[in-house]
């Protein structure tokens, strides 16, 4: 079958009405999360993980990944209109769209964003559906070793890229990764690390270390903005931009676009860091780049078509390979699996309806958030006026509500209470939770493929580069350490000297 | 403040807790079987993380001490964490023996507490209406087997 079999194929099965429906609310939802700041995309995903595992498959992975690039979508408009990022990797946006919406152009910047994050969208659909099926094509002939390394390469690099400092998020990810042993050990039976706490002797709950590193964490780090008031002023006019700005506009959504679909597949680097690089290229290849900063519109277009690019390529690590690329990349995947679906290269042959669906569904979900977004914009502009007084406490209900509902456990609440203290000291720390969510999913599965890989190989090491592929993997690992370390090193050579 | 040798605080902290747990997933790990390198026992594996864990904290506090810049510890929210804490222990310790619309007034309450005397009605109007969205969808809707009040 051609991809355009595939895609009619997959358009077929997401256009069900109830598929509709859930492809509605998840973009809906990840608009409001996108719009309102201190409303994170995983915060959000963490929080309704529970509720979607009494909803089919299919349908809980279109609403939470429309959540996902819904909230990558909608996340400008904050920026744009209180120089605020709605969702963390809009903070680009801030630089040069609300100096637009200062010069009373914010209308024009709304309409420029939401057309290059459409575009981008577009393409990066295309791009999973073209890339998808040879990535887990090659990624059928990988066994143990490979897989070992896949996980050490995606663990390495999510690290690199979270953080200013290597070690401190490599130990989080060395510790998530410890986290994974708890439980029953599959290969002897033996209980590790349960303390004689029968709840833990299937391991540890990954919704409740999730909700508590993530949502509880955050509602504790904004508590205390938790009065303020912002003040908006709801009117925006001239949607239209003019025929300079599109213009101006067209060769930096394309090069966004293509920045971000590559950028997007590698593991750790994500819309974020999508989006800085489109907006240091435009700035770099610009014949005036004196205005940046100062509400130019390439600055709004190319990394906003980056990040939502990005923000839908990431997916194609999770799906082909069953290695996701980020936090929210692993809250899916732990969706996956508590819907009894494998993932890895299987889930194209096994679950083709699943697979197609969701790639089909993110175009739908593109077009929706098109809507939804032009003409409804007044209506959510007014969303900003909601105090966050008003908004934590719903987040904490629906969290604790929703860790109970996963196995009916009291257990799993208090788990999340302590994840939520220790994930919120680390943060004032300067450490990152998204490794260690990453390695507690990831753990278990790294141990299972180190410990075949050695039994095939009779316990020598040198399996790992020995194998081409494993060794590529690997030597990519250490190329990511390296290239991300040298920078930092010279600063800390130049800050004492 | 004390500990003037120390630089970079927060570096010096997290180091220090991850060789505190390094150290103890270690210890813990030697009363599971070893095995050899060929045919891992079910304690190789965390042993190895556990050391290596514990190797990174020694490094970050080492570091820290010879850090060039010192870097404090910023602002940590210490009552507001306690307090939206113990309404999630709360929460817990409530919804099997009482029910979930008790649970769930708690949690706010707990959630709201430098509120409760500001704006009394309001923190009210919020337990209600969250009590009765829980209730409608979690007991009516998702069928979870616990009381109501």
């Amino acid at each position: 079958m051609g991809i355009i079999e595939h895609l009619s194929f997959g358009f077929s099965v997401a256009m069900s009405p109830m598929n509709l429906l859930y492809c509605l609310a998840g973009a809906t939802l990840g608009t409001v999360v996108g719009i309102i700041p201190g409303l994170s995309p995983v915060t959000v995903i963490a929080m309704l993980l529970p509720i979607t595992f009494k909803i089919p498959a299919l349908s809980s992975l279109i609403m939470l990944s429309g959540i996902y690039y819904g909230a990558h979508h909608a996340g400008a408009t904050t920026a744009i209109m209180l120089n605020m990022p709605g969702e963390p990797s809009s903070v680009v946006i801030c630089f040069d769209g609300h100096p637009m919406a200062r010069l009373g152009r914010a209308g024009a910047a709304l309409c420029t964003s939401a057309i290059s994050s459409f575009f981008a969208g577009c393409v990066a659909v295309i791009v999973i559906a073209l890339f998808s099926p040879v990535l887990a094509q090659a990624a059928l002939s990988f066994q143990a070793p490979e897989y070992t390394a896949t996980i050490v390469l995606a663990l390495v690099a999510v690290s690199v890229l979270s953080s200013r400092s290597l070690l401190t998020t490599i130990a989080m990810a060395v510790l998530g990764l410890l986290l994974g042993t708890v439980g029953t050990d599959v290969n002897s039976g033996a209980m590790r690390f349960t303390f004689g706490f029968l709840r833990l002797s299937e391991g540890v709950e990954f919704v409740a270390v999730a909700v508590g590193m993530f949502a509880f964490a955050e509602i504790i780090s904004h508590l205390k903005d938790a009065d303020q008031r912002r003040a908006v002023s709801a009117k925006v006019e001239g949607l239209i931009p003019t025929k300079a700005d599109m213009k101006a506009s067209w060769k930096p959504i394309l090069r966004g676009t293509a920045l971000g679909s590559l950028l997007g597949i590698l593991p750790g680097t994500g819309p974020l860091l999508s989006s800085f690089a489109s907006y240091a290229l435009e700035k770099r290849i610009s014949k005036h780049p004196e205005q940046f900063g100062e509400g130019a519109i390439e600055g709004v277009a190319g990394p906003e078509a980056a990040n939502n690019a990005a923000a839908l390529t990431h997916f194609i690590p999770m799906l082909t390979l069953g290695v996701p690329a980020g936090a929210t990349m692993a809250l899916m995947l732990g969706a996956m699996l508590i819907q009894g679906i494998a993932p890895g290269p299987q889930v194209l042959t096994q679950h083709p309806d699943l697979f197609w669906g969701l790639v089909a569904s993110m175009w739908i979900g593109n077009m929706m958030l098109l809507v939804l977004n032009l003409p409804l914009i007044g209506i959510w502009i007014r969303l900003l006026n909601i105090p966050y007084r008003l908004l934590y406490p719903t987040i904490l209900v629906f969290c604790c509500v929703g860790v109970y509902s996963v196995a009916n456990s009291a257990f799993d609440v208090l788990l999340a209470a302590a994840f939520g203290g220790f994930g919120y000291i680390m943060r004032r720390l300067d450490c990152n939770g998204a490794p260690l969510v990453l390695g507690l999913v990831l753990g278990p599965v790294l141990e299972e493929n180190l410990r075949r890989s050695l039994l095939l190989s009779r316990g020598d090491l040198t399996v790992f580069v020995t194998r081409p592929i494993s060794l590529v993997l690997l030597l990519l690992a250490v190329g990511v350490v390296v290239s991300f370390s040298l920078p930092a090193l010279r600063k800390a050579t130049e800050s004492r000297g | 403040m004390a500990l003037p040798l120390i630089r970079e605080r927060r570096q010096f902290l997290s180091g220090l807790v991850f060789a505190i747990i390094g150290l103890a997933a270690f210890l813990q790990a030697q009363q599971f079987e070893m095995g050899t390198l060929t045919q891992m026992g079910a304690g190789y594996y965390p042993a190895c993380l556990g050391a290596a864990l514990f190797a990174i904290g020694v490094a970050l506090v080492a570091h820290s001490v010879l850090a060039g810049a010192v870097v404090a510890i910023g602002h940590v929210a210490l009552r507001d964490m306690v307090f939206l804490l113990s309404g999630v222990v709360a929460f817990a310790l409530l919804i099997e023996r009482t029910g979930l619309a008790e649970a769930v007034c708690a949690l706010v309450v707990f959630g709201c507490y430098n509120r409760i005397a500001k704006r009394p009605i309001e923190v009210l109007v919020i337990c209600a209406i969250l009590a009765a969205a829980t209730v409608g969808l979690f007991i009516f809707a998702l069928g979870i087997p616990v009381a109501i009040y």
